[in-house]
């Protein structure tokens, strides 16, 4: 019953952790807006400074403003489990981040905010309802064990 | 910081062949060995041949990986790097509305890196300065990469410990500083980086009250307005200007007549004082 309802608790610990990195994500993104729009910041700069709420982000930004940012190192990059589905979209987004000028650079991560907030309310729903109902489930599941086992 | 700049066979490359610190430009055209200029003379690094991929890596660790920050530059054809360091660009220009949008395809780079050579003002700083402080109206004339940022920033240095001495620095190659401190000795001048002149030297006088402004390169009659402006109110500028220095006299004199020492210099060697001319 316990391994079961441990199992369910780990698809909810899943979801909440894929919400908490894609709103750290978004922040980063506002951030690096209003960074880049008002003084021009260098990019290695914002990434450094940037006080990641998430230890999976904070790894990501210290490569990313250390590396040279070319998509093979990227794209292991974004391997991390919680975001792979979104991962060719921040590949394209941070290979193409800093090399354009102001006007593209803003588009860019505009775009990318637009994107993250929808992604962020549907994981926030995930936590809610997919994540309570594994949590749920492997409870039940562990209980019906008990049940026949006995 | 250069070998944070270049690539690292080039970087060791010149270490064998010469002096580091001795190096003046490096200059990188696709499908050419790279040429390094430096105290020794010139030479072409026949290990490295250039690619377009090393062009576009030197430029985007040039420029931290933040071209938006540096495209008000690179529309100029340049990009001026925390240390100092101006990088040329040779390139194709993007043009919209009449006005350049940025340069693409860029095929060629020259790497100027500045140095402090104090004491090289030493020869003119009297003609400059006299005993009781006061400052003259300074032209520097010389064609390029003869020093006369190196010969602006001694005077800095040394003017800096008699009167209040503010750079102007356009293009951040006079103090070359990193994060707003001097990499290279302007004494203790306080230097305004990256402001261009066209913005105003009034307000800049009116806030920092120097007695002396000492800005790089003028080129057009907006920079000289700018100047008369300062001039006006009573500051001292020392300044210089691209010339071929022989001409220079009946060209422009009458034109710059607002300065009072007019100093040219040559490149053999770099920096040396070929005329000192106080006006009446």
């Amino acid at each position: 019953m316990l391994l079961s309802a441990y199992i369910g608790l780990s698809f909810k610990r899943f979801y909440k952790k894929r919400f908490e990195l894609i709103t750290d994500l978004r922040e980063l993104c506002e951030n690096l807006k209003a960074r880049i729009n008002f003084s021009h910041e260098l990019l290695p700069t914002v990434l450094k400074e940037y006080n990641a709420k998430t230890k999976e982000l904070s790894c990501i930004l210290k490569f990313l403003a250390e590396s040279e940012r070319n998509k093979d190192d990227l794209i292991q990059l974004f391997d991390e489990k919680h975001i792979r589905s979104e991962k060719e979209m921040l590949v394209k987004f941070f290979s193409r981040l800093g090399k354009s000028d102001i006007e593209s650079e803003i588009e860019g991560i505009e775009a990318l905010l637009l994107k993250l907030q929808a992604l962020e309310r549907s994981a926030e729903a995930d936590v809610r309802q997919k994540g309570d109902l594994y949590f749920k489930l492997g409870i039940m599941a562990g209980i019906a064990l008990a049940v026949i086992i006995i | 910081m250069l070998k944070e700049i270049i690539p690292i066979k080039l970087f060791y490359e010149l270490d064998k062949h010469m002096d580091i610190e001795e190096l003046y430009e490096l200059r990188f055209r696709i499908g050419c060995p790279v040429k390094a200029w430096g105290k020794s003379g010139t030479f072409f690094v026949k290990e490295v041949i250039v690619e377009r991929e090393m062009i576009t890596a030197v430029v985007e660790r040039a420029t931290y990986n933040s071209i938006y920050a540096f495209n008000h530059q690179i529309k100029q054809g340049f990009i001026a790097c925390k240390a100092g360091y101006r990088i040329g660009i040779g390139g194709e220009a993007v043009v919209e509305d009449g006005a350049i949008k940025t340069i693409k395809n860029i095929s060629s780079l020259v790497i100027r890196i500045p140095h402090s050579v104090s004491g090289c003002a030493d020869k003119i700083i009297g003609s400059i300065c006299d005993e009781k402080n006061i400052v003259k109206n300074a032209l520097i004339i010389s064609p390029p990469a003869c020093g006369k940022t190196t010969m602006l920033r001694d005077l800095a240095r040394q003017l800096s410990s008699r009167k209040n001495v503010l750079i102007i620095d356009e293009k951040n190659e006079i103090s070359a500083s990193v994060d707003g401190i001097p990499r290279l000795d302007i004494g203790s001048a306080e230097a305004l980086i990256n402001l261009p002149r066209k913005f105003g030297l009034e307000a800049v006088i009116r806030n920092m009250s120097p007695d002396v402004i000492i800005t790089d390169e003028i080129y057009d009659d907006e920079d000289i307005c700018e100047i008369a402006t300062a001039l006006k109110s009573g500051v001292s500028v020392i300044t210089s200007i691209h010339s071929n220095c022989q001409k220079f006299d009946k060209m422009l004199a009458k034109k710059l007549g607002i300065f009072d020492v007019f100093v040219t210099l040559g490149r053999e060697p770099v920096g040396s004082v070929l005329s000192l001319s106080v006006a009446d």
